[in-house]
C-alpha cells in the first residue's frame, strides 16, 4: 500500500516538473541549450577598468560592455584595477576576465591583478590599449603598432569612417587556431590594406577599441557571443524598433501619426512609456492612454518606463518600499486602463544597484536596457549587474544614422545582432523632426523584428494576475483579452473618506473664527464709520452759532 | 574732581543700563543666544535652497551622508582650491557668508565652517537692529509704558521662528534684520533725531540689501521707492531732494537688476512650480484654459507636483518641459491667467493667506541628528507670538485685504491731517503705512505668481514680518499718545536738517 503511494507521489512530482518545464520554455531549442548552460558552467564575468575618463566619455564604453553582457545573460561584477583584490578572480567562480583600457596614456597598473590574470583559466578578454605582455602570451601573436592613420570597417563592400587614430595596437603573427571579428582598412594604401578588428585567439580575445554603434557594434557581440558562447549560440536577431521618450507630456499626435505610419508599413514597434499615477480625472490622462492602447492595436507592445529619478538632491530618498509601490502602482494603473505593459525600459544604471534592480528592474522578466544619463543618482551602487530571463541591449538609430559611411548600415545584410537588440528613436517634439524619421524609416531596409510572429511567451505578474502575450494576443491568468477600442471616458476615482483628526477639527474651528472676526471687523468698522459722521457734527455744531 | 567725574560716568552708565531699548537688547541676546548657540543647537535644515547659495560662496556639505530637510547640520567644508561654481541668482547675501567665513577662519578652521558662524554674524546685526528699533519707538519719550514697548518688541523679535533662520544659509535672517534697520531709521527720521545723514544712509543701505537679497524681493524697489519719497517732506533742502531722487533713481535700478540678474535655471524652476503649484492647483481639469493659453492640455497632468520630487514620470527639466511648457509661460502669461481666472486667484490667494502668518518652516527640521531627536523635529522654545498669531490670526484673504484697506485709509487720514498741521512725521507715517500695505499684498500676488503654494512660510515672511513692525509701532503710538498727532508737532516745523534734541 505505501509503496503504492510513494510511486503515485513520484508520478505526480514528475507530472508537475513536465508541466512546469513546459510553460517555462520559451522555444525548444533555445530551453535545451539553457539549461545545459546553466548546470555546466557559470555566466559570471569580472569587468576590470582602469578609468572612467570623463573629459573622453569613458563613462559610455563602460555602460556599453556592461549592457551588452547584461544582455548576453552573464552576470557582471565591475571594478577598477586599483580596487582589484587578490584573489577575486580565483575565489568568485568567474567564467572570463575582461580587461577595459579607457585611458591609454595613463598605464593603471595593480601587481595582484596581472597575476591573479595570469593564472586565470577562463577567457580572457582586453578591450583597448597597453595589452600587457601575459595577455600577448596568452593570444599567442606579436604585438604591432600603427601610428596616425585614418581607419575603416570594411563589409561587403561598404567602408565605415571611424574617428582618426593617433596610435593603436594591433596583432601580428598569430599562432594556432584563431577567429576574427571585422576587417579594418587603412585609407590611402593601394591594394587595400586590412587588418582584423576582433580576434580570438586560444580562448583570448583583443578589441583594440569598443564601439557602442555601427559596424563595431555587431563585430563585438560576435565576438562576445562566440567567446562566452551560451545560449544565443549562431542565432541572428532581428533588431527591435523602440520609441522612447513616450511620457503623458509628449506630442500625442506626432506618436499616434508615427503609429499609424508604422502600421501601415508593417512594421512592428516597442513604445517605452512612462505613466503619470496621479489627476487621473484629467482628460489629458485619458488622451494619453488612450494613444497607448491605440499603439497596442496597431503592432505596439508597451514596456513600462521606469520612473525618472531627480538628480542633485532628493526630497524623499529612493527607498525598496517607495520603488517597489511606485512601479508596482503604475503597473496597475496601465493594467486598468488595459494597457499591458510586458517589460520594463531603464538605463544601465538600476542595473546596477540594488535597490533599483531589486524593487525595481526584477518585477519584470524582459528588460529594455537603455543607455546612462550623463549624470544620475545613486540610490545603493551596486559593482554586480543581475540577470534577467531577455534583456534588449538599446542602441538608438540616431547614433548609426550620424556614422560616416559610403552606405547606410541600417540593413538586414550588415545589422546581424547576435545579442537582442533594440534600436530606438525618440519620439519627436517638432513636426519636421517627426517628418525625417518618417522619411527615414521608409528609407531603410531593415527587417524589424516582430513579436507577433515570435512562439515566445512573455509574462509578467500584476498583483495577482499573471499577463502573458504570444502571437499577438494577450491572456490575464489564462484567458484571452482584446483591448477595447473605444476611448476611455473620464474616470472618476472615488474619493476616500479620512479620518477627520483632533488637529484638524481644531483647525476647522479656527477657520470659521476667521470668518467670524471678518464679520466682527466689517460691523465695527460700519459701527465707526457711522460714530465718525456722527462725532464731527456734534464737533461741527459746538462752533456754530446757535 | 576724579571722583564727581567717575560718578558722573557711572549714572550715565546706570541710566543707560535702565534704558528700554538696553534692556530689550539684553533680553533678546539672552534668549536668542541660548537657542543659537547653547547646545542642543537649533537652526533650520537645509530644504534644497542652500546649494544656491553655499557653492558659490566656497562652502560644501561635508558628508556623503548629508540629509535634506531632516537635521541641521552644523559643520561644512570650505573650498581650498579654485572655485568653478557660478552664481545662481545675484543676491548680497554673499557678504554676510563670505565675513561669516572670515570670521570662521580667524577663529576657528580654514577648512571646516561651522554654521554658527554665520549665525554669530547675524545675532549681532540683530540684536543692533532690536536695539535701534526700539530706540526709534521711544524716542524722545520717558513714560513707564517705554518699557511695555520694550516687552513686546522682545516677545515679537525675540521669537525663535525668526530667529532659527540664523543658524541656516536662508536668505531670510538678512530680509528680516534690514526691515528692522529700515524700520527704525525711517521712523527716527521721521522724528527728526540727530544725524539725520547717518541714519538714512542706514536706511538706504538696508533698503539695498533687501532689494538685492533675494530676486523675490525685486518689486519691494516699488514700496521702498514709495516710502523714500516721503522723506521729501523730512528733507527740505534742495541738496536733499537731489540726494532723495538720486536714491530712489537707485532702489528702482536695483529692484530691476535683481530681477534681471535671476539666472535662467532658477526661473525655469520657479516658473515650473508657478505652473504645477499655482495656475493648475486649484482647477479640476486645467486642460482646456491651457489650451486656451496656447500651452498642451497634457501638461495639466503636472497638476500639484514640485519640482525636485523623488519619482517624476518626465524629467523636469527636459527639453519637453522647456521648451513646450516653460518657454511659453512667462510672468505675462501666469498674471493674465489669474486674471482672467479670479477664481483660481482667490482660491490661491486663500492658501497663501492661510500661510501668512506662519513663519516658522515646517517642513525642515530644527535640530542636529542626535539621540531622541526624530527627523524634522521643531523646537517650541520661546515661539508664544509666533504660535498665538499663526493659530489666531484670520487666514482669509479678504481680511489682510480689508485690514490693508483700512490701515491705508487710516494714515490716508492721519497723512491729511499732517500735511494740514504741518506734522511731517503724520506724512512720513502715511507714506511708511502705504509702502508696507503694498509690501504685504504685494507679497501675496509675488509668492502666487511667482511660485505656487510651494515653500509659502518662506516667501511670505514680508507679511508677518511687516504687519508686526506695524502692529508694534501703532500699539506703541497708542501708548505714547501720539497716533494721530506727533509728539512734538512744533518741532517738525524746522527746516531740512534740524537738530532738535
Amino acid at each position: 500500500m505505501d509503496w503504492v503511494k510513494l510511486t503515485r507521489r513520484w508520478w505526480v512530482i514528475l507530472l508537475f516538473l513536465t508541466v512546469a518545464s513546459s510553460l517555462i520554455a520559451q522555444s525548444p531549442s533555445i530551453k535545451a541549450a539553457n539549461f545545459q548552460k546553466s548546470d555546466s558552467s557559470s555566466n559570471k564575468v569580472l569587468l576590470v577598468y582602469d578609468s572612467k575618463n570623463a573629459y573622453y566619455n569613458g563613462e559610455k564604453t563602460i555602460d556599453s560592455v556592461q549592457r551588452l553582457l547584461t544582455a548576453l545573460g552573464m552576470e557582471t561584477t565591475t571594478t577598477t584595477i586599483s580596487k582589484y583584490q587578490k584573489g577575486t578572480l580565483e575565489k568568485g567562480g568567474y567564467r572570463a576576465v575582461i580587461t577595459l583600457v579607457n585611458w591609454k596614456s595613463i598605464n593603471f597598473t595593480n601587481k595582484s591583478f596581472i597575476t591573479d590574470r595570469q593564472n586565470f583559466q577562463g577567457s580572457k578578454i582586453h578591450i583597448g590599449q597597453n595589452l600587457q605582455t601575459d595577455e600577448v602570451q596568452g593570444l599567442q601573436a606579436d604585438i604591432d603598432k600603427i601610428v596616425r592613420q585614418q581607419l575603416m570597417f570594411e563589409s561587403n563592400g561598404i567602408l565605415e569612417q571611424l574617428p582618426y587614430t593617433d596610435s593603436m595596437e594591433t596583432l601580428n603573427n598569430i599562432k594556432g587556431n584563431y577567429l576574427t571579428f571585422g576587417k579594418l582598412q587603412l585609407e590611402g594604401y593601394e591594394p587595400a590594406k586590412t587588418m582584423p578588428f576582433g580576434v580570438i585567439s586560444n580562448n583570448n580575445a583583443y578589441l583594440p577599441f569598443w564601439k557602442t554603434t555601427g559596424l563595431g557594434l555587431i563585430y563585438e557581440q560576435e565576438l562576445l557571443t562566440k567567446l562566452l558562447g551560451n545560449q544565443h549560440g549562431r542565432k541572428n536577431y532581428r533588431p527591435m524598433l523602440v520609441i522612447t521618450k513616450v511620457t503623458p507630456f509628449a506630442h500625442l499626435n506626432y506618436l499616434k501619426q508615427l503609429i499609424r505610419m508604422l502600421y501601415k508599413n508593417g512594421i512592428h514597434f516597442a513604445l517605452s512609456a512612462t505613466i503619470i499615477n496621479q489627476n487621473m480625472n484629467q482628460k489629458a490622462f485619458a488622451k494619453y492612454v488612450n494613444v497607448l492602447k491605440y499603439a497596442e492595436n496597431h503592432n505596439g507592445l508597451i514596456y513600462l518606463r521606469a520612473p525618472y529619478l531627480q538628480d542633485g538632491y532628493l526630497t524623499d530618498s529612493v527607498t525598496n518600499k517607495s520603488l517597489r509601490t511606485v512601479i508596482s502602482k503604475n503597473m496597475r494603473l496601465l493594467y486598468r486602463n488595459q494597457v499591458y505593459s510586458m517589460g520594463i525600459a531603464a538605463p544601465n544604471y538600476w542595473n546596477h544597484d540594488k535597490v533599483l534592480t531589486y524593487a525595481g528592474l526584477k518585477q519584470a522578466n524582459e528588460i529594455l536596457l537603455l543607455s546612462n544619463p550623463k549624470i544620475y543618482p545613486e540610490i545603493a551602487a551596486s559593482n554586480k549587474g543581475a540577470t534577467y530571463r531577455k534583456v534588449y541591449y538599446v542602441a538608438s538609430v540616431a547614433s548609426f544614422e550620424k556614422i560616416k559611411a559610403t552606405h547606410s548600415l541600417l540593413t538586414d545584410e550588415n545589422m546581424k545582432f547576435k545579442v537582442p537588440t533594440a534600436l530606438n528613436i525618440n519620439l519627436p517634439r517638432t513636426r519636421a523632426k517627426l517628418l525625417r524619421i518618417e522619411k527615414d524609416l521608409n528609407k531603410m531596409d531593415l527587417t524589424w523584428y516582430d513579436f507577433s510572429a515570435d512562439s515566445v511567451l512573455r509574462k509578467i505578474r500584476i498583483s495577482n494576475r499573471t499577463l502573458t502575450y504570444q502571437f499577438g494576443n494577450y491572456y490575464v491568468n489564462g484567458v484571452q483579452r482584446n483591448i477595447t477600442t473605444n476611448d476611455n471616458n473620464q474616470k472618476q476615482y472615488k474619493k476616500q473618506h479620512k479620518k477627520v483628526l483632533f488637529v484638524q477639527k481644531i483647525n476647522h474651528i479656527f477657520k470659521w473664527s476667521s470668518k467670524l472676526l471678518l464679520v466682527i471687523v466689517i460691523i465695527s468698522l460700519i459701527g465707526l464709520v457711522g460714530f465718525l459722521i456722527k462725532g464731527r457734527r456734534v464737533y461741527l455744531d459746538k462752533f456754530r452759532r446757535k | 574732581m576724579n571722583f564727581r567725574i567717575n560718578s558722573k560716568k557711572s549714572i550715565v552708565i546706570k541710566n543707560f543700563l535702565i534704558t528700554p531699548q538696553f534692556l530689550a537688547t539684553l533680553a533678546a541676546s539672552l534668549i536668542v543666544g541660548y537657542l543659537l548657540f547653547v547646545p542642543p543647537i537649533n537652526g533650520y535644515a537645509d530644504n534644497g535652497d542652500f546649494a544656491r547659495v553655499i557653492y558659490v560662496n566656497g562652502i560644501y556639505p561635508l558628508t556623503n551622508h548629508y540629509t535634506y530637510l531632516k537635521y541641521l547640520h552644523l559643520h561644512y567644508g570650505i573650498m581650498q582650491y579654485y572655485n568653478e561654481h557660478q552664481a545662481m541668482l545675484f543676491s548680497s547675501q554673499g557678504m554676510f557668508i563670505k565675513l561669516a567665513i572670515f570670521l570662521n577662519q580667524v577663529f576657528y578652521s580654514k577648512k571646516i565652517f561651522d554654521i554658527r558662524f554665520i549665525g554669530v554674524v547675524y545675532y549681532f546685526l540683530y540684536l543692533g537692529g532690536i536695539y535701534f528699533l526700539t530706540t526709534a519707538l521711544t524716542f524722545k519719550t520717558k513714560k513707564k509704558t517705554n518699557y511695555v514697548i520694550a516687552i513686546l518688541v522682545v516677545l515679537i523679535f525675540a521669537d525663535s521662528s525668526w530667529t532659527l533662520y540664523f543658524n541656516s544659509f536662508f536668505a531670510e535672517p538678512i530680509m528680516i534684520i534690514a526691515m528692522l534697520y529700515l524700520t527704525a531709521s525711517i521712523m527716527l527720521l521721521g522724528k527728526n533725531c540727530k544725524h539725520q545723514i547717518t541714519i538714512f544712509t542706514i536706511y538706504l543701505v538696508a533698503c539695498l540689501i533687501l532689494i538685492t537679497v533675494k530676486q523675490q524681493n525685486a518689486p519691494l524697489a516699488l514700496s521702498l521707492a514709495l516710502l523714500t519719497m516721503g522723506l521729501y517732506f523730512v528733507f527740505k533742502q534742495k541738496k536733499y531732494k537731489y540726494l532723495l531722487t538720486f536714491s530712489i533713481i537707485l532702489l528702482l535700478a536695483a529692484g530691476a537688476a535683481t530681477y534681471e540678474l535671476i539666472t535662467s535655471d532658477f526661473s525655469q524652476i520657479n516658473k515650473y512650480q508657478t505652473v504645477t503649484r499655482g495656475v493648475l492647483l486649484e482647477e479640476k481639469d486645467p486642460g482646456n484654459d491651457l489650451e486656451r493659453g496656447g500651452v498642451s492640455r497634457q501638461f495639466g497632468l503636472l497638476k500639484g507636483e514640485i519640482y525636485g520630487q523623488t519619482y517624476s514620470e518626465v524629467p523636469q527639466m527636459s527639453a519637453v518641459i522647456k521648451k513646450d511648457l516653460l518657454k511659453k509661460v512667462d510672468f505675462a502669461w501666469v498674471l493674465k491667467f489669474y486674471l482672467t481666472h479670479p477664481k483660481q486667484f482667490r482660491q490661491m490667494l486663500d492658501i497663501a493667506a492661510g500661510d501668512g502668518y506662519l513663519i516658522q518652516v515646517r517642513a525642515v527640521g530644527d535640530y542636529q541628528r542626535a539621540s531622541g531627536i526624530r527627523p524634522q523635529q521643531q523646537t517650541h522654545y520661546f515661539t508664544l507670538f509666533s504660535l498665538i498669531m499663526e493659530a489666531f490670526f484670520p487666514k482669509k484673504i479678504a481680511f489682510y485685504i480689508l485690514l490693508c484697506l483700512v490701515l491705508a485709509i487710516l494714515y490716508l487720514v492721519i497723512g491729511f491731517m499732517g500735511f494740514k498741521n504741518n506734522e511731517d512725521e503724520s506724512i512720513l507715517k502715511c507714506f511708511k503705512m502705504l509702502a508696507f500695505v503694498t509690501i504685504i499684498m504685494g507679497t501675496f500676488v509675488i509668492s502666487i505668481v511667482g511660485d505656487g503654494d510651494a515653500d509659502l512660510a518662506k516667501h511670505l515672511i514680508m507679511v508677518p514680518l511687516t504687519l508686526d513692525l506695524i502692529f508694534l509701532e501703532i500699539i506703541a503710538d497708542v501708548l505714547q499718545h501720539s497716533f494721530f498727532h506727533p509728539i512734538q508737532s512744533e518741532r517738525s516745523k524746522s527746516n531740512g536738517l534740524g537738530k532738535i534734541d
